[in-house]
């Protein structure tokens, strides 16, 4: 019979719950979060416990037998919040493993299509915030860039930061999530919003000292525009309101 | 002058020069530095009409000896004038940078007393960012008409592209308005040519030589503010791109400037026909067409009614219909309705299954458009065949679409 699969909600945890479907054979009837868990009447809940070697291993075979753009489309699948992502990575891997790593060209297929879709939106929402990330300067040479994103791009976007900006310390903030990456200039930290980055937030960007180049920044924005071609329909298509709240120009 | 009064006085000035790329440069972090270059470029914010900002745009002095009738800088024009320290430049760009505001700095000017002069200024700003701030995010410096090959060539060594406007598409349209000679601006254009030719040649062999211009060339047309038609433009652009290897030719509608009696008077820049000529563009950059296959002598106007990819595909309709499941990729960039992002996936998808109506829908094709041209396994998608041309270009007519404020970013990247 069916069953539903319970992992913690951390990525290792659903490796090893997609592990632990795909070895069954049997297409689970859900895979969950133990957050989002509900007792089903009919069917048993298997609780996964999460064994990070078990997980990198999977990842490893992944890697090895479907390729690294499997394991691309899967994490990003993820790191989206769309419900029932589990389902979705479980119906992609399984197929693929049926037809082999080609099977990820199957562009139409009801299997494939979803993560790609998904995938894509994440990936072009971390684009997105790679441009569109602000920071702001805090007491203590602190670069402070908050956000809310859709989905959770915090870990994909990083990376680029600590190339972009190895010799600054910096914190971004997912502020709808409640959690961050700290900077310390050698490596990545995992913060949560807690009291002390309350207070960062709190600290208006122009408090008493003022930033005068966020200033400049707004007056440039506001004289680069070209009064007899305004076109806000196209400035919101690239940049959605939504973002606006984060933006130095636009709050 | 304050800093802040000087930005607001050459960032606007700058803001006619339509370029904004940040691409084509992957330039690593300086150790100890800050900023990289990211080849696909990055947009960091769309300004109020629709145009992406990637870069600081803007000059380095609105101060000019020049008086070309359709430039707000023009030497008569009564306007305050002034000019950034270089130090003013480089502190602005790092700390815009550092906030993640911008991906660079691009940086054209005036000319100030004399064009050697004013190139070796913005040089210096690009050697000074390199060098003492360890700057490693993109540079576009302007290569200033009549400068020296020996200032243009130390220019591009600091800089990830370098570029010249020709601004308007023939000698006698530049006589007519300008002081400017042709050479002035086609010997440095020339010049940044040969010189990316030559250093991409010398890396070949050693690998360490210092880059020239990593990220090409780039040059910007006015459109509508001379006589010339669009077949001469799209015939010039593709010149350009084939003799000069440029990496971008940018449009920009003439928004006028000036009462001078020697420019038309138009009620709003000509938008769309700029649009069109983004198409066109697009056309022979990534679709294979050739400037001779978009326009000719016949007809010297791209149609405003459609895109111009729509309007060859009527003109050759003896052509169509190609086969979704067959035709190679080349012919399905020529499907109006198919970009290159469709046609890509169409080659992809179709190994593993024979393409219908919906799939193509899920994979992004503009069906309204495409199915006049297509058939799925030998059948054609329409119910009966053989329609009038009359229907098919209903259905091609874009413009009442999108309306009046049509202006798809097409500066993007």
């Amino acid at each position: 019979m069916s069953a539903q699969y319970a992992y913690d909600g951390s990525f290792p945890g659903l490796l090893c719950a997609l592990c632990a479907a795909l070895t069954a054979r049997e297409r689970p009837l859900d895979i969950v979060a133990d957050r989002e868990l509900q007792p089903m009447l009919l069917a048993p809940t298997i609780p996964i416990t999460t064994d990070e070697e078990k997980a990198d291993r999977f990842m490893g075979r992944i890697d090895d037998t479907m390729g690294r753009h499997v394991r691309r489309n899967l994490v990003r699948t993820f790191l989206s919040d769309t419900p029932g992502r589990e389902l979705l990575i479980y119906d992609y891997l399984s197929f693929i493993r049926e037809k082999g790593p080609n099977a990820d060209g199957h562009l139409t297929h009801p299997a494939v299509a979803p993560v790609h879709a998904v995938a894509r939106k994440v990936t072009v929402e971390a684009h997105r915030l790679t441009g569109m990330a602000r920071f702001t300067r805090v007491a203590g040479e602190l670069l402070v860039a908050v956000m809310e994103p859709r989905h959770r791009v915090l870990p994909l976007i990083a990376p680029h930061f600590t190339r972009r900006f190895p010799v600054d310390r910096w914190v971004m903030l997912d502020v709808g999530r409640g959690t961050g990456l700290y900077w310390d200039m050698k490596e990545l930290h995992e913060v949560e919003s807690g009291p002390e980055t309350t207070r960062l937030l709190n600290t208006p960007p122009d408090s008493a000292t003022g930033d005068i180049y966020e200033k400049m920044w707004r007056q440039y924005f506001k004289d680069i525009a070209i009064p007899e071609r305004k076109n806000p329909r196209c400035q919101k298509r690239f940049m959605p309101t939504r973002y606006w709240k984060y933006l130095t120009e636009k709050r | 002058m304050d800093i802040e009064k000087k930005l607001q006085i050459l960032g606007a000035a700058a803001k006619y020069d339509v370029s904004c790329s940040s691409s084509g440069s992957r330039r690593p972090t300086p150790k100890g530095g800050t900023g990289n270059g990211v080849s696909a470029g990055i947009c960091h914010s769309w300004a109020d009409d629709g145009r992406c900002v990637s870069l600081l745009k803007t000059l380095f002095t609105n101060v000019c000896i020049h008086d070309c009738a359709y430039c707000v800088n023009r030497r008569s024009n009564d306007i305050p004038r002034t000019a950034f320290t270089v130090d003013e430049i480089c502190e602005l760009t790092m700390e815009f940078y550092r906030r993640n505001y911008i991906e660079g700095l691009f940086l054209s000017s005036g000319v100030m007393r004399n064009a050697d002069y004013t190139m070796e200024r913005l040089a210096l700003v690009a050697k000074k960012l390199r060098e003492e701030y360890r700057f490693g995010g993109y540079i576009h410096l302007k290569a200033i008409p009549g400068a020296s090959r020996e200032l243009i060539r130390q220019a591009g060594l600091h800089a990830d592209r370098i570029s010249v406007n020709i601004e308007l598409p023939t000698e006698k349209s530049l006589l007519l308005l300008t002081d400017k000679k042709k050479d002035d601006i086609m010997l440095p254009m020339g010049e940044i040519s040969s010189a990316i030719v030559e250093n991409r040649d010398e890396r070949k062999h050693l690998r360490s030589a210092p880059r020239f211009a990593p990220a090409g060339s780039s040059t910007q047309l006015i459109v509508g503010a001379t006589p010339e038609n669009d077949h001469q433009i799209v015939r010039l652009s593709e010149g350009l791109y084939n003799r000069f290897g440029l990496k971008r030719v940018y449009y920009s509608a003439f928004v006028p400037v000036s009462s001078d009696n020697r420019l038309p008077a138009l009620a709003t820049p000509p938008l769309l026909r700029e649009h069109r000529l983004y198409q066109a563009d697009w056309l022979m950059r990534y679709y294979g067409f050739t400037a001779g296959e978009i326009l000719d002598d016949r007809t010297p106007f791209l149609d405003e009614e459609m895109d111009p990819k729509s309007a060859w595909a009527l003109r050759n309709i003896h052509l169509f219909p190609i086969d979704i499941q067959t035709a190679p990729y080349e012919t399905l960039l020529r499907v109006p309705g198919i970009g290159v992002r469709s046609a890509q996936r169409i080659v992809i998808a179709r190994r593993h299954t024979r393409l219908g109506y919906d799939d193509l829908k899920k994979i992004g094709v503009v069906m309204k458009r495409a199915k006049h041209f297509l058939t799925v396994g030998g059948r054609t998608l329409l119910p009966g065949s053989g329609r009038p041309l009359r229907l098919i270009r209903r259905d091609l007519i874009t413009r009442a679409m999108l309306g009046p404020s049509l202006q798809l970013n097409l500066f993007a990247a």
